[in-house]
């Protein structure tokens, strides 16, 4: 893959970790906003299927776990509370750490990425939706 | 003159690799953001395959589909769907939407250009 690619991929997933902060705060007010889930989801899913094409494993795989969740939420199948939003919010800055490493910053925590793969809904069991 | 392809994806980078992987093997490219901008330019201009993603905004791939068959200047485009491993029920809903094929993300440029020679014969 040429470096021009991963470059742009770099500059990508900047924006739209920067339009998912947004979005989740914006959530918080409301929370009900399927535009606004449909917004978080789709940031998700772009940042890890290029971030697979372009080598980004670990963002790949970390994102997908959060994908996840949120595509329960877009299904209506777990509530938007304000627990959720701030786990995604920390995962948000993880793979935004996760992005910095790839490019010559300080490596990611891995500790901290399995803490919030162990505080996800899917696997310590979420709010269903009613 | 080349095979004149579009594709539709959302993520600029996706677009970047794929056009440039078509355009090194000698087909002409046309881009589009999401479904909306691909009807708008599919409607002026006829083209030989289309590859799209599933998951974009405005109009998703399954809308942009049904949108090209119900069409009139690209009815009977062969169309590619971008997908990855947990779209897997947007295959069936894509095929019968229209869609020819598809290709699972991650893919390799190589595995791109031979899904669409096949394609176009």
């Amino acid at each position: 893959m040429f470096k021009e690619h991963i470059a742009t991929y770099r500059e990508e997933a900047g924006k739209l970790l920067a339009e998912l902060e947004t979005s989740l705060l914006d959530l918080e007010e409301t929370p009900g906003h399927t535009d606004l889930i449909d917004r978080v989801f789709r940031a998700m899913h772009t940042i890890k299927g290029s971030g697979s094409m372009f080598g980004f494993d670990e963002i790949a795989t970390f994102t997908h776990e959060v994908e996840t969740v949120f595509d329960l939420v877009r299904n209506g199948k777990l509530l938007v509370t304000k627990e959720l939003l701030d786990l995604n919010l920390k995962s948000r800055d993880y793979i935004y750490s996760l992005l910095k490493a790839s490019a010559g910053g300080h490596a990611a925590e891995k500790q901290h990425g399995e803490s919030l793969r162990r505080t996800s809904p899917t696997r310590a069991g979420g709010q269903p939706s009613p | 003159m080349g095979k004149i392809i579009m594709t539709v994806d959302d993520s600029a980078s996706v677009r970047q690799m794929v056009t440039f992987a078509l355009k090194q093997n000698g087909y002409e490219v046309i881009e589009a953001v999401d479904g909306v901008d691909a009807l708008s330019k599919l409607s002026a201009k006829k083209v030989d395959l289309l590859l799209t993603d599933l998951n974009m905004p405005k109009l998703d791939g399954i809308g942009l589909i049904k949108g090209v068959r119900t069409g009139t200047c690209n009815k009977f485009v062969p169309i590619v769907m971008l997908t990855t491993e947990s779209q897997g029920s947007k295959k069936a809903e894509g095929k019968s939407a229209g869609a020819s094929g598809w290709i699972v993300k991650p893919f390799r440029p190589e595995q791109l250009v031979a899904v669409v020679r096949k394609m176009l014969g």
